[in-house]
Formats: C-alpha cells, structure tokens, sequence
C-alpha cells in the first residue's frame, strides 16, 4: 500500500499521458461506428447503435484494397533490395581493408542532410523525360535511393561490431569475399537487419511526399495518398473520414504490436551518433 | 596482387549503391543547383540564366517572408516542447512498475502512424463545432475559449498544427532517452542515495548530463523534422488560413509544380537546405562541445 502511494504520482502522469495519446485514436474509432444523424447528436457519446455501414459504403467506393497492395509491395521490393545493396556496401567499407573506405562512406551518409525537397524537381523532370512517372518501378528506385544512407549507417555500424578474424580466418580456408558475406554476415546480422528493416519500412509505407509527385493514375496511387484523396471528397462528413482512418490504421497497428520489439530496437539503433 | 584484385572487388561490392547514390543524390543536387539560377517553367527548353535573382526574389517575396516566418515558429516550438514533454515522459516511463512495457507501447505508437492520416484525426479533434477539444471548454466553462476556431484562426493555427506534431512524434524522443538513461550505470544514483540526494536533484545532476548524446541526437532530428515540414500541415490546413500555417517545403512544391516556376521553387529548395545545414550544423558543434566538457 506504501509502495503503491509513492508510485501514484507517476501514475497519474502515465495514465493522463496515455490518455492524451489514445483519446484520438478511440473517438475516430467511435465515430466510425456511428451514422451521421448519431455523430450530430453527440459527437463524443458511445454509438447508441454500434452499426459497420461505413465500413461497407468505403470499401465499396474507395479502392483501399488496391491501394494497400500497391504500398505493400513497393515497401517489400525497396527493403529487400535496399537492405541487400546496403549490406553489400557496408562489407566493402567494413571488412575489405580497402584504403578509400573512410571517403566513400562520407560520400554515402552525405545524402542523410539533403531534403528530398532538394532533389525532387530534377527527379521530376528527369522521371516525366524517361517515362518513369505513375510507375512503381521509378517510386522504387527512388526509395531505394533515399532509404541506403540510412541502411548504410546502421549497417557499417553493426559490422564493425563484428570480429575482422571470423572473415580473416574464413579467407585462409579459402572463402571468397561473396561467400563469407552471404554466409557469414548475412546469419550474422539478420536481428539488425530486420531493425532496420521496420524502421525504414515504416518510412516508405507512410510516406506521402514522393508518391504525391510521383504517382498520378488511382490504380497507382499507395494507401496514404488514396486516404488523402478520400478524405477530400468526404469533406467533413467526419464517420466517413474516420472509417476511411481505421482502414489505414488497422494493418500499422497489427504490425506495431508484432514488431514492436524491432522497432524500438531500430529506432535506438539509427540513433546511434556516427 | 591479391589485395589490388581485392580492391577492385571492393568497388564491385559498393558499385550498385554508388549508382543510386549519384544518380538520385548528387545529379538530381547539382541540377537543383543550376535550375535554382534560371527561370525555367519546367516545360520545354526556354530558359533564361538569371544568376541570384531568385534568392533575391525571394526576399522580397512577402509570401515566402511569411512561410520563413513559419518555418522558424515551427522549428522553436516543436524542438523546445518535444524536448521538455520526451525527457519528462522518459524519465516518467523509467524504471520497474507494472506496466512499463504498456505505457511505452502507447506513447510510442502514433509515430508510427501516417503523418496524413494524424493529420485528419485531429481535424475532428479540432471541429469548431463539433470537435471534443471545443466540447472540454464548454464543459469546464471555458467558453472564451471553446469559441475559438483553432485551425482556421491565423492566430492559433500554427500553434495547433505544431501541438499536433508534438503529439505525434514525443514518442521517438521518449525512446531514445528511455534507451540512454538505461545506459546510465545505478550505482550513481546508490551513491547519490547514499549522500540522500533527492530525485530532483538526481535528475539534473545526474541524468541530464549523462544523456548529452541522446540529447544531441534527438535536438538535431527535431530540428531537421521541423525545417523540412510538409506532410501535417498539408493534411491538416493545406497551409492555411491565408499562408498561417504554410512551410518552405510546401511553398517550394506549390511554386515549382502547381504554378510551374520550377526555377524559383529551386531557389527555396536551396535556401531550406542552406537554412537546415546553418542550424543543425551548430547545433551539433555547441552540443558536442558541450557533451565533450560533461564526459
């Protein structure tokens, strides 16, 4: 009881905290659940009839299911393909004694203070000029692009971690420079990477900038920005918005509560100062 | 021999992330450059060299003034707010109580939510008449403020729409002081207890200047996160009223893809990223030093 008594005021911070936090999540949540006549009446009461038509009238109009698939596999193709690049680049500069090493990782980690906004006009134009704008494939390089430093950053840091004599003993036996990177580091790493990966996969999937420059045609459009459309027709009619905001939420939260361990654990990790 | 032929393959192991880099970075980068210098529209070929003039412009643009104006208010509130609120609530979440593992999770969580859709969340929240934040004033009594309009009053509306991104993104400065102040050894604060030394003091004397690196960190990426704004205010205002809420980055796609002065929208880019390497630059230089004088 004494024990509890010197712990209520932090409770009372931490729940008003947690209110505060999960307050808006909850009313789009109820607001969701109700019709528009039930939302006017009381804009915070409880539903007086909990009823899922909105669910239904915005699955039928907005295509979120196309959408989820378009940022689900973008995000896929850019981690896999980022995180291999990455890593193949992390080897060089970490266990290849390659003398250069120390200026081609500044080269690589220069980029962490470009904004995207620097270089989105000549990304435009160079992608209007080549055909690559509304394709996934030029949204993909692009993020591939925009997503290394970072992968690159974690990845040097975690293999300088790594004993140079597991590799150096691996070469006297007569391993190649692919072989032990594919079957020593690659095992070796695979906690950071899938850090890493939630973390920048986090970043890809919520984006909104790129594919709002990028993306033109609805069948190409990715989640966040179908949501931004969407919710510019439903202008105000706050259930239809609200339900248009659960279907985003739904798989982010699904996969918080699975990941949440990497994703703290990314987070900390690409704090790392360098 | 074999350390040249390694060499050789060192290049081969980095070659695929050197073609993203050049072609995405530092191409794109010294186009924006040079078209910074330009009138270009962006459509067709006709561009004439204009040298500073559209720095020049731009200072005398009483738009862009206003968005600068903006993109400072941002950067004040939102580093100075989320530092106070992420180190209280870290230091808050810290230690062994049931539900540790809970709280952080919530706190956590609406950084991982889509910037566009926390935008819309807090639409409702803020309804002038039907918004909760409108019905808690009326209920307390305060109905001054229950009148007030706070997004489209151009008074609140930057104010409100940096609440927002408090809200959001504390959690990702929560974390990182949570991981540094686990760093910290206990036996300072046994010995600290020993000489019964309060909690405050603890705090300051103790805690705060052991977590100078996480606070160099999460300083420089709030700092960052602010300057280059597009996305909440874009959901949530889209700039408005007037440009009240409008940033550099919003003010930079408007001119160079909806009004097609690519030219001029390079210019901003440039004076963003000039603005962002200024400030973080000493930002890390000041706290460095000061990391350096505390360890």
């Amino acid at each position: 009881m004494r024990n509890f008594l010197r712990q209520a005021p932090r409770y009372f911070l931490l729940i008003l905290g947690a209110f505060l936090t999960l307050y808006p999540f909850s009313l789009v949540l109820l607001t969701s659940l109700k019709t528009t006549r039930d939302y006017m009446k009381s804009s915070i009461a409880l539903p007086s009839v909990p009823q899922f038509s909105n669910y239904v009238a915005v699955y039928k109009k907005s295509a979120i299911l196309p959408g989820f698939v378009n940022s689900l596999s973008i995000t896929v193709v850019v981690l896999v393909l980022e995180i291999l690049i990455g890593a193949l680049a992390a080897y060089a500069l970490t266990k290849m004694d390659f003398r250069k090493a120390g200026k081609y990782q500044l080269l690589f980690l220069a980029p962490m203070i470009l904004p995207i906004q620097l270089i989105a006009i000549p990304i435009y134009l160079i992608f209007v000029n080549v055909g690559l704008t509304d394709t996934k494939f030029g949204i993909i390089v692009v993020y591939i692009a925009t997503g290394l430093p970072l992968v690159i950053f974690m990845l040097t840091s975690f293999m300088k971690t790594i004993p140079i004599q597991i590799s150096e003993s691996a070469m006297v036996e007569g391993a190649s420079d692919l072989q032990i990177f594919n079957k020593i580091m690659l095992p070796l790493l695979k906690p950071n990477i899938a850090a890493i990966s939630v973390i920048s996969g986090l970043g890809v999937w919520n984006d909104f900038f790129m594919p709002l420059l990028l993306l033109i045609s609805a069948k190409q459009k990715t989640l966040p920005l179908k949501i931004y459309d969407y919710m510019g027709q439903y202008n105000n009619n706050w259930p239809f918005v609200s339900t248009c905001i659960i279907y985003v939420l739904m798989p982010i939260l699904i996969f918080y509560i699975c990941m949440q361990k990497y994703i703290i654990k990314g987070v900390v990790a690409g704090a790392v100062k360098g | 021999m074999h350390s040249k032929k390694r060499a050789r393959q060192a290049y081969l192991f980095m070659l695929p992330a050197l073609v993203f880099v050049v072609a995405i970075y530092l191409i794109p980068f010294v186009c924006t450059v040079a078209f910074s210098m330009t009138n270009w529209t962006g459509l067709g070929f006709d561009m004439e060299w204009r040298g500073l003039q559209n720095y020049v412009n731009a200072f005398l643009d009483k738009n862009f003034l206003t968005v600068l104006g903006n993109t400072f208010v941002y950067f004040i509130e939102l580093v100075i707010l989320q530092f106070v609120v992420s180190i209280t609530l870290a230091a808050i979440v810290n230690g062994e109580y049931k539900g540790s593992g809970f709280f952080r999770s919530v706190f956590f969580l609406p950084t991982v939510v889509c910037t566009i859709a926390v935008g819309f969340i807090w639409n409702i929240m803020y309804d002038p008449i039907s918004g909760p934040i409108k019905i808690f004033f009326d209920a307390i009594g305060l109905h001054s403020l229950s009148s007030v309009m706070w997004l489209s009053n151009s008074a609140t509306a930057i104010h409100s729409v940096s609440l927002v991104s408090i809200w959001q993104w504390t959690g990702w400065s929560m974390v990182i002081y949570l991981a540094g102040m686990q760093a910290i050894s206990p036996d300072l604060y046994e010995a600290a207890d020993i000489d019964g030394v309060g909690p405050f003091r603890k705090f300051f004397k103790i805690t705060l200047p052991l977590l100078a690196p996480s606070i160099t960190i999460n300083l420089v990426n709030s700092t960052i996160g602010a300057l280059k704004m597009f996305d909440l205010p874009f959901a949530i205002t889209k700039g408005g009223p007037g440009y009240a809420t409008e940033t550099l980055s919003m003010l930079m796609y408007n001119y160079s893809f909806s009004l097609n002065k690519m030219g001029y929208g390079a210019a901003i880019a440039m004076i963003l990223f000039a603005i962002i390497l200024v400030i973080s630059g000493a930002q890390m230089k000041a706290l460095r030093k000061n990391e350096d004088n505390i360890l």
